[in-house]
């Protein structure tokens, strides 16, 4: 080994390194953290998996999909709703709309559209856009726009929105098939993070602020968490 | 994300896992997600198939076939393009269970399994054992085709794979909190450790991706960290060996333990993603050895390390209808495939060599079969997608598989190679040897034994081959070649090869040539330290009917092995013959709770209950010995007089004739020995010469401890304190002085002197030790020279001491004899003298424990003298077995007659 390849501070061959077991508790609090089952995760990320299928046999009918309330009775909801074009089956386009809710995207030509985001993708920073009180966010299936990111691709949408606490994070996984006479749009997983809290994209787990192998051992979600935070440390 | 109307099952592999370390942190409570895991579900031994390489097993494993039939044979293969490369999913001949999933219509996922590249294209994510071998180039990352199906997931999963180099020092104390202590300019030992943490974050930081982001029904996860960390820093667990130094053995005692403790943690993770319904099995292919039975020296031959491998892993198994806090016994690795696919609800190919555990069911369900999955192998990759079309023959991208290839040198799985034909000819001797020792525990001799000649044609020089060879001629019962082979290729008078002394034993007693030599060999064996050794060493007691030295002989194999089922087996078979049946049903009932396959410990079982009036058992363990092993004729006598006993006369009849006819065909077989008698033996070359031509073509390890990976011995005193005695019982052990024979024996040293002129000029020449034969040699040098020893090589340093006294006046004496002008005889000079004398010693022996370069023993002249034996075994200890393989020899050079000046010394003080 290069000892320009050095990984540990030489300098400090005195130090009293701390016990094994006080180290493995220290991060075993995570690997309890990390045992908690989908659906139940820890108190700072809500993460569904209602795998809603909706199916579009009848595009331009305008009817409602689905809509998702964050707090029941406060007016913040995720809609999705579907045949907004009055083409022919099989080129409809899917578009969302949310009250009080931004969309990771952008805006072009009068139109916004939802960004299909990848896995590991910060949330919080991006560019947000309006569905404003006629909506149009597309995500379009079949032909779509020429902007649409979602035409019979699957990805991740990422969203805000404030039910009164403070700004929330989150994203909501969709896999788009198109198809004659029928189009199937799946909202298959739903995540968002407490007010205040990161989130990004596919996190189903809060991390807990423990030590890098804690991460580590929680896997993917860990991996990216850990090497942001060190990306940022360094960058400090 | 699951199909709630299908079964789930998630498979982790855990390779190397072994009860024997998991048991203590269980103990402790460090291991809380295992045991939970274990509290709802069965656990127990799971006993592993030869040869013990990982690829073969965990094949075996995913698809219920032993390797002549899987045909993945090892690490690598040979290939045309490349030389070698690393078995391949192409090369396996049979289904595996996720293609079987897949001609069903159910989703599997399968995480870095071994021969899993290129990945297949089933109906599900396949991320191949190619994934590990990433790089990062300028480019970008630079992945293998073929590493991800579907490949266009690659761009996604690939971001997941974990670098060396990104890891800091907080996770690298996680698992050596004295990391800093480590000299990292010449220790290499954490760098391995970084490259193990980052090969086991890769797998679990993919696997939890995938787990998490696709759908399945089944998911298999496979882990090499705990057997590779395993292989680097078991040596330095405790309780601490006596050849590991005290820093060594501070700084890596807690690896093992972290490895499992961060383990558990992983699996923590992956059980987050099972809801209730979901069936969970862990499983490891082999154990570890550990504790005593920890190897000194791991074979130089390619897959050496595979003698680390203990025979048993582990299996824990939980699920909504797998029983609770229950035992397992009897199960193999090659029982897993149908084990499986009973939990899928799926059919079980006949044609599969194991067997569904279905003892571990609360409620055992009605198994399916199938003649054969084989006949559905189109559907097995049926869900090709368009983008996944490639042809796998293209798939073989060389830099990644170098990239593995050089991961399995590293090893020491596999041999290094300098050129394309030398890596093509390893490979195909590799296979072709993996596919004999496969056949031989498969019992299938004659085949092996083909293999085994042509190898030893090839490889005169390899004694791997030679000694396996005549184990598969006495397999075969062809007892006169053995013993001819034998006689060909070994001296037995000087081999430090006790197998083929007991091979030699064996064949003897079959061929009835007893004598006192025969007594002696077979005596001497009853010491050996080996379980393997001394079962059938009672073996051979039973046959010639000494049953008191069958017990001792089985009782000393199980203190080096407790877990040993042939042992408790052996044992079973003395204790019947001596009618105490009670402790031959305990016996035995161990020996089956460890292998279930064991039909003559359910002959005893039987036996044993037979006499003590347990009917209704015997019956049941006598039928068992049947369907295990047809041919055992003393089962169906039994069988007849348990049915007498109990009443049933109709079936005593019924057993008593069925054995009759069982005899009368045995009797009337003829043996197989048209190819034995037209064989001519290959002829290998002398053991002396095969152990040169080892020392040329597999020269000892680097060590990873020194910069130039050297390690030299040697032997250091003051002069007269015993030294040259060192130097001659060293030569006697196997281990060559490096002299140039200037100074000749004589009454001073009658043995010799095995001095080196030119290592005077140490100081200034320090590269005269820059000769790599050096490593294979012992070098005496005087104390005042040892610090100009250079620091780029690591030194195994005998330091001999003796009463000062003594030194001074053996050295007085000596010199009279050279040149009486020269010695002082002032009682005062000599006074001080022996002062500065042991001043001296006294520095160059806190010199030399300062230094991390320096592995010291030191040995005291009169322990030597007085305990020959004792001195000689640390010295084996010191060394290790390859370096010093006649042990017995060294006590043997010891001579009262050369310890005058002691004498004398003290007759004048009387």
């Amino acid at each position: 080994m290069k000892q320009e390849k050095s990984i540990v501070d030489s300098q400090d061959k005195n130090a009293e390194p701390m016990s094994l077991s006080r180290r493995w508790s220290t991060y075993a609090l995570a690997g309890a953290a990390a045992t908690l089952m989908p659906g139940t995760a820890a108190a700072d990320i809500t993460h569904i998996e209602p795998s809603v299928e909706l199916i579009d046999d009848n595009p331009g009918d305008g009817e409602f999909g689905l809509a998702y309330q964050f707090s029941p009775g406060v007016g913040v909801e995720l809609d999705f709703l579907h045949g907004f074009s009055e083409t022919a089956p099989g080129e409809g386009q899917l578009v969302l709309a949310g009250s009080n809710i931004l969309f990771a995207g952008f805006s072009t030509n009068g139109y916004v559209y939802g960004q299909n985001l990848n896995f590991g993708q910060q949330i919080p920073g991006r560019d947000f856009v309006s569905a404003s009180s006629s909506f149009q966010g597309n995500l379009a299936w079949a032909d779509g726009y020429s902007n649409s990111q979602f035409v019979d691709r699957d990805g991740y949408l990422g969203f805000q929105f404030d039910v009164g606490n403070g700004t929330q994070f989150g994203w909501a996984k969709l896999e788009l098939n198109s198809g004659t006479p029928e189009n199937i749009f799946t909202l298959t997983e739903l995540a968002y993070a407490d007010a205040g809290e990161s989130i990004f994209v596919g996190q189903t787990t809060a991390v807990p602020e423990v030590g890098s192998m804690a991460l580590l051992a929680l896997g993917a979600a860990g991996l990216v968490t850990w090497r942001r935070r060190r990306s940022g440390l360094i960058k400090s | 994300m699951r199909n709630p109307k299908n079964k789930r099952l998630l498979w982790i592999g855990w390779d190397g896992a072994d009860w024997n370390h998991i048991r203590p942190l269980l103990d402790q409570g460090l291991l809380p997600n295992l045991e939970g895991l274990i509290q709802r579900g069965v656990s127990g031994n799971l006993a592993t198939l030869q040869p013990a390489l990982s690829p073969m097993l965990w094949t075996s494993a995913a698809t219920g076939k032993h390797a002549p039939a899987h045909n993945i044979l090892g690490f690598s293969e040979p290939d045309h393009s490349h030389g070698s490369r690393p078995y391949s999913s192409t090369s396996r001949n049979c289904m595996a269970i996720w293609n079987m999933l897949t001609a069903k219509n159910l989703k599997s996922n399968v995480i870095n399994w071994w021969a899993s590249h290129p990945a297949e294209s089933i109906n599900g994510c396949v991320i191949s054992n190619l994934f590990e071998g990433i790089r990062r180039t300028e480019k970008g990352l630079q992945v293998a085709t073929g590493t991800v199906h579907p490949a266009s997931k690659q761009k996604h999963y690939q971001q997941f794979k974990v670098f060396p180099e990104e890891l800091t020092s907080e996770q690298l104390c996680a698992f050596v909190p004295l990391a800093n202590k480590i000299d990292q300019l010449n220790d290499s030992r954490l760098d391995i450790l970084a490259r193990t943490i980052a090969e086991m974050l890769t797998t679990h930081s993919v696997a939890t991706a995938v787990l998490e982001q696709e759908e399945w029904d089944f998911s298999a996860v496979y882990y090499t960290a705990i057997d590779h960390f395993c292989h680097a820093f078991m040596q330095y667990a405790e309780p601490q060996q006596s050849h590991i130094a005290d820093s060594d053995f501070e700084i890596f005692k807690d690896v093992i333990e972290a490895c499992y403790r961060f383990s558990d943690m992983t699996l923590g993770r992956l059980l987050s993603f099972c809801d209730e319904e979901t069936s969970v099995v862990l499983c490891s292919d082999h154990g570890f050895h550990s504790g005593r039975r920890r190897l000194r020296d791991t074979p130089r031959e390619p897959a050496g390390p595979a003698a680390w491998h203990r025979e048993f892993g582990i299996f824990v198994a939980a699920g909504p209808n797998i029983r609770q806090s229950d035992t397992l016994c009897g199960a193999s690795l090659i029982d897993l495939c149908p084990t499986l696919l009973t939990l899928l609800d799926l059919p079980v190919g006949r044609d599969m060599d194991g067997r569904p555990l279905l003892e571990i069911f609360r409620e055992p369900p009605d198994v399916q079969w199938i003649e054969t999955w084989e006949k559905y192998r189109e559907l097995g990759t049926s869900n090709v997608l368009a983008e996944d079309s490639e042809s796998p023959t293209n798939c073989n991208d060389s830099v990644n598989q170098d990239a593995l290839l050089q991961h399995f040198e590293n090893l020491g799985y596999v041999e290094h190679t300098d050129n394309l034909e030398s890596r093509k000819a390893a490979a195909v001797t590799e296979t072709s040897f993996n596919l004999a020792r496969s056949l031989a525990f498969l019992r299938r001799h004659s085949e092996a034994t083909e293999i085994f000649e042509a190898l030893v044609e090839q490889h005169p020089w390899e004694s791997r081959f030679v000694s396996h060879l005549a184990s598969s001629y006495f397999a075969e019962r062809d007892f006169e070649n053995c013993v001819a082979m034998i006689g060909k290729s070994y001296d037995l008078n000087s081999t430090p090869n006790t197998y083929i002394k007991l091979l030699w034993c064996e064949c003897n007693h079959e061929l009835k040539n007893y004598g006192d030599l025969f007594d002696s060999r077979l005596s001497d064996l009853s010491g050996s330290t080996h379980s393997g050794i001394l079962n059938r060493v009672g073996r051979l007691h039973l046959k010639i009917r000494d049953v008191e030295k069958a017990e001792i002989a089985f009782r000393r194999s199980l203190v080096f092995d407790g877990d040993n089922a042939e042992a408790f087996s052996g044992l079973a078979a003395t204790l019947t013959k001596s009618c105490r049946n009670e402790e031959a049903m305990d016996a035995a009932m161990r020996a089956i709770s460890l292998i279930y396959q064991k039909p003559k410990a359910h002959l005893y079982l039987g036996i044993a209950a037979a006499r003590l009036g347990q009917y209704d058992r015997a019956i049941i363990a006598l039928k068992n010995t049947i369907e295990l092993n047809p041919q055992l004729v003393q089962a169906y006598s039994w069988l007849a007089h348990a049915y007498r006993k109990s009443g049933d006369r109709h079936m005593a009849g019924w057993y008593r004739l069925e054995g009759a006819r069982m005899r009368q065909r045995q009797s009337t077989d003829s043996p197989p020995n048209d190819r034995r008698e037209s064989r001519t033996t290959p002829t290998p070359l002398p053991e002396s010469e095969r152990n040169e031509s080892l020392n040329e073509k597999r020269p000892r390890k680097r060590d990873p401890k020194s910069q130039s990976g050297r390690t030299l011995n040697i032997v250091s005193g003051l002069p007269r304190s015993g030294t040259s005695l060192m130097m001659s019982m060293l030569e006697a052990g196997g281990l060559k002085p490096k002299t140039d024979n200037l100074r000749t024996a004589d009454q001073g040293n009658p043995n010799g002197y095995f001095e080196w002129e030119e290592i005077k000029k140490i100081k200034q020449s320090p590269r005269i030790l820059d000769d790599p034969q050096l490593d294979d040699q012992a070098i005496k040098i005087v104390s005042p020279l040892l610090e100009h020893l250079p620091l780029r090589h690591r030194y195994k340093t005998i330091f001999m001491t003796r009463p000062i006294e003594e030194v001074f006046a053996s050295q007085q004496k000596l010199l009279e004899g050279l040149s009486s002008q020269q010695v002082p005889s002032d009682g005062h000079q000599n006074q001080i003298s022996m002062t500065q004398l042991e001043q001296h010693r006294q520095s160059v022996l806190d010199y030399l424990n300062s230094r991390a370069e320096f592995d010291l023993l030191v040995i005291d002249y009169h322990d030597l003298l007085r305990s020959p034996g004792d001195v000689c075994q640390t010295l084996v200890d010191f060394f290790g077995t390859d370096t010093l393989p006649r042990a017995d020899e060294m006590a043997r050079i010891i001579d009262p007659r050369l310890h005058r000046q002691r004498r004398r010394l003290q007759t004048s003080q009387v």
